[in-house]
């Protein structure tokens, strides 16, 4: 009955989106702060979120699954339907919230007039490069989250 | 500066410190659960009592003995005391079991003193000549430095290059609570007085990180109930042991060169030497079948190698700053927290403390090696003992050690919270090491980012200035493009 791999029960999804929240704080964080105080926490923060975050989306979907929804109910396990739309809804939120950090910072190191090209394209760069290439190489699709990664800003 | 450091080991206070040192190293080899990252987080806060001139004394010792004594319960009980123990059993328990236990303990014994002592006279050897090379580190090349080995150790460590480089940001991370190096300014403190002093390297990183999150899985099971080992000293296995290692001593030479090899790049460890010492001699066995059922060259090249890293990881933690295992990681937290910077200029500064570690890592291996082995099965029988023992005597040990440095209870906490952090990692399969690295080093790659930034007036001139750094700038490149692949011939 099992779909995917046994052993992981959906605690290191929890504790990597956890790490991810708390990258995510220092990358917000990092705004308020004057940007010698806080350009290395952000970069480190923006980073470790995704990273965190691409983590736990993998071990989701290493999680067992099962095709049964009564199966599902009797274990304790999720259906696939579940599975992916808590996927997509953190993938969503977390990449959103990250691109909307890393355009943030970009602005905000923008307005500092420091090197500029240096300083802006680095979180950008980091940003793009990991999140494309790793979770398009895991084949997730990116649409949602640079929709929210768009929208975000504006809302801010 | 040798003959000060071995006038230096005649006082009783460094001969009582390197004594204490291996038997401490001993006994954590031995005791289940337990390692000489575990001794050195517990007596970590003694580095702040004990003259830091000949405090790393204690802890050179410590590590020196316990990599060998994790070798008696995994030969004898087939429980290996340490992770660099597990290859140990591949040849160690069939020979034990075939009445041959102290030829194996024997054989284990030179071939860790031997492994241990060839390693440190590598580095001995090298320590001048690398000396001048290191004194044309700047803040740009250590800039370099740093970066590569934040971006390439975690990649390299571990099962999951994303759960390696995970680990070493959220230790970067952690590290940069606190007041600012660059700007005095207090950032990521939550609003919080405490936090503003940042996260202690010895409550948070070594009590916490390190001891506390290996004393909580022990609360939820016991020991694995072996029987007791028994014995007697027979003095014509230890000859047939004596004669069975030193007729192979080209498989000790190969067997030690591969362990200094592995301990000189970060992050591979222990394990990995065993490992690889382990297959190559196998593959040039002529009797390749004999392996794994008590083959004498079997046990003396995981033994040799293991004990060959620890010299090895000597060069990148004194000559460059880079801890190359756990347990240097804690050494250099230790030798931060008494404001010595080990790195490019610790040969200036401190050549005391170079050659200070250098003896001591050399008594305690021919300690552990020589006495242990006479004392190793009455020793032995520390293995069987159970969680349910170690835990009281272990858990009060972390609580006042973390209590000690700043005579702050609010430090308790924090090794519980960084406790709770650790056995997370552990758990779900990040490594430590590389949290450690970022834990350690990151403020290190913030400091001289800045200044490098500040020579270049601002622009990145600064960070290609010398031909040393471009070459480093290239280096991190075409390792984090060779890192797969790396990877890949490692597994």
């Amino acid at each position: 009955m099992a779909a995917g791999p046994q052993g992981a029960k959906g605690g290191e999804a929890v504790f990597s989106f956890a790490v991810a929240l708390l990258g995510s704080y220092f990358a917000v964080s990092a705004l308020m702060l004057n940007r010698d105080t806080g350009l290395f926490g952000g970069l480190i923060g923006l980073v470790l979120a995704v990273l965190a975050t691409v983590n736990g989306v993998q071990s989701l979907r290493r999680r067992p699954v099962v095709a049964d929804p009564e199966d599902a109910a009797q274990t304790g396990r999720i259906t696939p339907g579940l599975a992916w739309t808590i996927l997509y809804f953190v993938l969503a939120l977390a990449v959103g919230l990250q691109w909307a950090t890393g355009i943030w910072t970009a602005i905000f190191l923008y307005r500092s007039r420091v090197s500029p090209w240096f300083l802006i394209g680095l979180p950008l760069v980091l940003v793009a490069l990991i999140e494309i290439v790793l979770l398009r190489g895991m084949g997730v699709p990116l649409f949602p989250g640079l929709l929210l990664g768009g929208v975000l800003p504006r809302l801010l | 500066m040798i003959v000060d450091a071995l006038q230096e080991i005649l006082r009783w206070e460094v001969a009582a410190l390197i004594l204490l040192g291996s038997g401490i190293g001993y006994v954590f080899g031995l005791l289940p659960g337990l390692s000489g990252v575990t001794a050195l987080a517990l007596l970590s806060p003694l580095g702040l009592f004990i003259d830091p001139n000949i405090s790393f004394y204690l802890f050179a010792s410590i590590l020196g003995a316990s990599v060998f004594s994790g070798a008696v319960p995994a030969i004898l009980l087939r429980i290996p005391g340490t992770p660099y123990s597990i290859v140990t059993m591949f040849d160690g328990y069939p020979m034990a079991q075939q009445g041959r236990a102290l030829e194996a303990l024997t054989v284990s014994a030179i071939a860790s003193m031997v492994g241990g002592l060839a390693s440190i006279l590598f580095f001995a050897a090298l320590a001048p000549v690398a000396r001048a090379g290191v004194l044309l580190f700047g803040s740009a090349e250590t800039f370099w430095l740093v970066t590569w080995a934040i971006l390439t150790i975690p990649a390299l460590a571990g099962k999951s290059i994303i759960k390696g480089m995970c680990s070493a940001f959220l230790g970067a991370a952690l590290a940069l609570i606190g007041r600012s190096i660059v700007t005095g300014e207090f950032r990521f403190t939550l609003g919080t007085y405490y936090l503003g002093g940042g996260l202690a390297i010895i409550p948070f990183l070594a009590i916490g990180v390190f001891a506390m999150s290996t004393v909580y899985p022990m609360m939820a099971g016991n020991s694995a109930s072996v029987s007791r080992f028994q014995g007697a000293m027979d003095w014509r296995q230890i000859g047939r042991g004596i004669r069975g290692t030193l007729a192979a001593p080209f498989a000790l030479l190969r067997s030690s060169a591969i362990g200094t090899v592995v301990g000189a790049i970060p992050g591979l460890g222990g394990v990995t030497a065993s490992f690889a010492a382990y297959a190559s001699e196998r593959a040039l066995s002529r009797h390749p079948a004999s392996f794994g059922r008590g083959a004498v060259r079997g046990l003396l090249a995981p033994e040799a190698a293991n004990n060959a890293v620890a010299g090895g990881a000597l060069l990148p933690t004194l000559l460059l700053g880079i801890p190359g295992s756990l347990e240097w990681a804690l050494i250099i937290g230790i030798f931060q927290m008494n404001g010595i910077q080990p790195g490019p200029l610790l040969f200036t500064d401190h050549p005391g403390t170079v050659w200070g570690i250098i003896l001591g890592l050399t008594l305690s291996t021919v300690l552990a090696s020589s006495i242990g082995l006479i004392a190793a099965v009455p020793l032995s029988r520390l293995a069987t003992i159970r969680f349910a023992y170690i835990v009281p005597v272990i858990l009060p040990m972390c609580f006042v050690g973390a209590f000690l440095v700043n005579q702050n209870i609010l430090d308790v906490g924090i090794a519980l919270i960084g406790g709770i952090l650790g056995y997370a990692l552990m758990r779900y399969g990040f490594e430590l090491l590389p949290f450690a690295l970022g834990f350690i080093l990151v403020p290190i790659m913030e400091a001289t980012f800045y200044q490098t930034l500040q020579i270049g007036f601002g622009g990145i001139s600064g960070f290609l200035a010398s031909p040393v750094s471009v070459a480093l700038a290239v280096l991190c490149v075409v390792t984090m493009g060779a890192t797969p692949w790396l990877r890949r011939r490692l597994s």
